[in-house]
């Protein structure tokens, strides 16, 4: 296990954007919360596997939305999308949007969380305007 | 609370960082600095008009975009487009400087519409870099084929 804080590089791209951020560590997971825009978004990483990234955001889905139709709605943004990843959290009612990568250290993702951020923000803005457009 | 702590509050609370500085020598202008989607905006106000406010940021003007006489073209068609818009030239004409101005908008209204006025303002500013590039594409196109127009026997 490591001591090692591989996420700060991921704090200091927050900061670069312009935004707050929150630390929650504890012994086995590094976490980061923040908004941009009022939105919510999470970084998580693993202290025993420093190469992971995960960076997302988690919406509650409307209690009339039917859940097959947001599972069809996130499966075809996994065909079309890149970098994100759509699913739906079908206990919580959820869909949750997230970017995992793989990285030798997470300063290479730092140049590009903006990007990272735009995808992210598109993805659920098209997966609940795909909702809307379905009433 | 004033305007401006009103204001700076909210930005703060959608996980924003905000700059305060003042414009001039009284506390009744300011200016709050904040950044978004990698861009800067400025969004100044009055303590004494609280329903007037402008929103500005800058755009660098593509290298591409043709003479400083086809970029104020297109930035004009961009303001009779949206008439709150306005466009300025800075910095030897390399950058765009875009302000939205509003007087009727109270503070409360301001804070409800904030990332839709600050979305609009962002697409307004894309809005004119792509202006500028079409019409500086559109006017080789055109300045070929008069070319080749003109040198064919009639």
């Amino acid at each position: 296990m490591s001591d090692s804080d591989h996420l700060a590089p991921i704090e200091a791209a927050i900061e670069d954007e312009g935004l707050f951020s929150t630390r929650d560590d504890d012994s086995d997971a590094l976490r980061i919360t923040f908004k941009s825009e009022g939105d919510r978004y999470f970084v998580v990483g693993y202290r025993d596997d420093p190469n992971f990234v995960m960076i997302g955001s988690g919406w509650a889905l409307p209690q009339e939305l039917s859940l097959q139709r947001a599972s069809a709605a996130a499966n075809a943004l996994n065909v079309r999308k890149k970098f994100v990843k759509s699913a739906i959290w079908e206990e919580e009612r959820d869909a949750l949007f997230t970017v995992e990568l793989c990285v030798g250290d997470a300063e290479e993702i730092r140049p590009h969380f903006g990007r990272l951020l735009d995808a992210l923000r598109d993805t659920a803005v098209e997966f609940f305007a795909e909702m809307r457009d379905e009433e | 609370m004033t305007v401006r702590e009103q204001l700076a509050r909210f930005v703060e609370e959608q996980g924003h960082r905000v700059e305060t500085a003042r414009v001039g020598e009284t506390d009744e202008l300011c200016e709050l600095v904040f950044r978004t989607r990698g861009q800067t905006f400025s969004l100044a106000i009055s303590e004494l008009e609280p329903e007037r406010f402008s929103l500005s940021t800058a755009y660098e003007v593509p290298e591409t975009a043709g003479s400083p006489a086809q970029i104020r073209e297109a930035l004009r068609e961009m303001e009779r487009a949206d008439p709150h818009l306005r466009f300025a030239l800075a910095h030897d004409d390399t950058i765009f400087i875009l302000t939205l101005e509003s007087r009727d908008v109270g503070v409360e209204a301001l804070i409800e519409k904030f990332w839709d006025i600050v979305g609009r303002v962002r697409q307004a500013g894309n809005g004119a870099v792509e202006h500028m590039l079409d019409r500086s594409q559109s006017k080789a196109a055109a300045d070929k084929f008069i070319r080749q127009f003109t040198k064919r026997s009639r």
